[in-house]
């Protein structure tokens, strides 16, 4: 129903904005047909359908128009989920002015303002102003909250920013959201981007809980170089669960956190302190070797994941491995991990292997080695039209042996709506169809 | 809520546009579509010499773009549908995005192998690293195991 009244109002709205010349729609379809079987043996067939579309230009090019969302249908009879169901995952009206960085967004949007983020069915803006600044602005109704009823549910905030620009931004943003009417999470933080110096940059976001009055999480990244092709990254955080999870009260935070396990400390605090080095030998291979410590202050315990990675990419075709080890708190989060892939691009065809293997110093349900192995056929008919099969087999502490397939079509389109739109040139460069960003 | 509570707000808003209209920078807006075809992984410091220098998209790259996207949306948008950050960052999803893209095994997309299993084991690790995606924007794939 909610869906149903999204789709109306943004109908309603593109139709206000619609002139007679009509417009280009173009976007792209992403058919999934899976096989894959649950734990008491019964075998599924979901069909996904990821659907977006796009108008760049609704008769003036400061209008434009983006939605995005799937449909799942199960082809066998089932019991234990809905037959099938889906989801709006975007649907916005954007409305831009030639100036300032400004723009209107209507609809079903993502926000995401420095410090803080939301989704919800609304609005938010933004504009530059004079002397460095910056301003957002976003309010509506929340939409992640699905399995509660939406009654009194609210969600407004913004971000205020100054940037000079290759040197510095700063912001500061704030968040609150209601529930049933009720003060349901109440955020404030800020953001920062430094560039003091070429080769370095120092990023991160502090977040406070404005309802606990205390703080949520600081997370900082740092990088420096490259220098002949080394380039070291440093990361920082550290999270205070009860602050970062929870909400105003038991009940609301029962509503809101997908977290409230009995084997997670609520109390826990996390500092979480790491980096990598990355060294580009020529343009197609990188090595990589990575560290991350995790200290636990309620457990009293620590963990580290540690390894190394190397990549090469050449033309048609690319191949990786990496090794990695887990040495946790408690004897299920020790373990050591590979991974190896490689892809082969032939003509039209393309073929690709990947294998990951876990390794457990304890046994789990009797298993010590998890295998993931996957294989993948893809076939370019047109440069819009793709097919690729998957085959994934796999072992590990739920299942003996897991086998799962998938068919997946791929379809981009770019279509003329009215003659009049077809004569005229394309919007901008065909940058998102060839590339692979979408 | 009360009419002249809405009234007020209105008031409130509306002059607050109108303020903002009239501080608004005159600097022209960046592009729609980022006027030069980009192929493969973008090299932005090849051109560009500000804070869009520092968006090249090399290998340890998707560790911060998080912080990048937060202040730089409408940079990222240049080249980028919404749909590239839907794949990850949706409201709720049932297939993983290493699912959605087998053969593209040498991008950074999470959960690869049955993680299904191993999410059991590395959630204990550091579960805020799940939040921004399983928690507030997509808690329900969560509460359909985790009542």
């Amino acid at each position: 129903m909610r869906l149903l009244r999204i789709i109306v109002m943004l109908s309603f709205l593109l139709s206000l904005s619609l002139p007679a010349s009509a417009v280009d729609l173009a976007g792209q379809s992403r058919t999934y047909l899976q096989s894959r079987e649950l734990t008491d043996g019964t075998r599924l067939t979901p069909l996904y359908e990821y659907l977006n579309i796009r108008t760049d230009n609704l008769g003036t090019d400061a209008v434009s128009f983006s939605a995005g969302g799937w449909y799942r249908y199960y082809l066998q009879s089932t019991d234990f989920d809905k037959k099938d169901t889906g989801d709006i995952q975007y649907a916005y009206l954007t409305i831009r002015r030639s100036s300032a960085n400004a723009y209107l967004n209507v609809g079903r949007i993502l926000v995401n303002e420095g410090a803080v983020a939301s989704q919800l069915d609304g609005a938010a803006t933004r504009s530059d102003l004079r002397g460095g600044f910056t301003i957002g602005a976003f309010g509506g109704s929340p939409i992640e909250t699905g399995q509660d009823n939406r009654s009194g549910d609210s969600v407004y905030g913004g971000r205020l920013a100054h940037s000079v620009a290759g040197l510095y931004t700063v912001g500061a943003a704030y968040l609150q959201e209601k529930n049933d009417s009720r003060d349901f999470r109440k955020e404030e933080g800020f953001d920062v981007w430094i560039h003091p110096v070429s080769k370095l940059e120092v990023m991160g976001t502090s977040s406070y809980n404005a309802e606990s009055k205390a703080w949520m999480q600081h997370q900082y990244h740092g990088t420096l170089g490259p220098f002949a092709g080394l380039r070291l990254n440093l990361d920082a955080s550290k999270t205070w669960y009860k602050e970062y999870f929870a909400s105003v009260n038991a009940t609301q935070s029962m509503l809101m956190s997908a977290f409230s396990f009995t084997n997670i400390d609520p109390n826990e605090v996390v500092t979480m302190k790491g980096g990598s080095a990355v060294f580009a030998a020529g343009s197609a291979v990188t090595l990589v070797a990575d560290y991350r410590s995790y200290d636990y202050l309620t457990l009293n315990g620590s963990a580290v994941y540690a390894g190394g990675s190397i990549a090469y990419s050449g033309t048609g075709i690319g191949a990786g491995a990496s090794v990695h080890r887990m040495n946790g708190p408690k004897t299920d989060l020790r373990y050591d991990e590979q991974r190896i892939y490689a892809t082969r691009k032939l003509s039209r065809a393309d073929v690709t292997l990947d294998v990951l293997h876990i390794a457990y110093d304890k046994a789990i349900n009797g298993v010590t080695d998890a295998w993931a192995m996957s294989g993948a056929l893809g076939y370019l008919f047109t440069p819009k039209a793709r097919i690729i099969a998957n085959a994934e087999y796999a072992k590990n502490p739920d299942y003996n042996r897991d086998v799962r397939g998938m068919l997946t079509v791929v379809y981009s389109f770019d279509l003329p709506l009215t003659a009049a739109s077809a004569a005229k040139p394309s919007p901008g460069p065909q940058t998102r169809n060839k590339s692979t960003q979408r | 809520m009360r009419t002249s509570a809405r009234l007020l707000i209105l008031i409130v808003l509306g002059t607050a546009s109108i303020l903002v209209v009239a501080a608004c920078a005159a600097h022209q807006s960046l592009a729609k579509k980022h006027p030069l075809e980009v192929q493969g992984m973008p090299v932005c410091s090849t051109c560009h010499t500000d804070g869009r220098a520092a968006l090249d998209h090399n290998e340890d790259y998707i560790t911060r773009h998080k912080f990048y996207a937060a202040q730089q949306r409408m940079t990222c948008s240049l080249c980028h549908e919404p749909a590239f950050c839907a794949d990850c960052h949706a409201h709720k999803e049932e297939l993983k995005p290493s699912d959605k893209y087998k053969d593209a095994p040498q991008r950074s997309l999470p959960h690869r192998g049955d993680y299904l299993n191993q999410h059991k084991i590395d959630g204990k690790l550091n579960p805020a690293s799940c939040f921004p995606c399983h928690g507030r924007q997509n808690n329900e794939r969560c509460k359909v195991c985790h009542r």
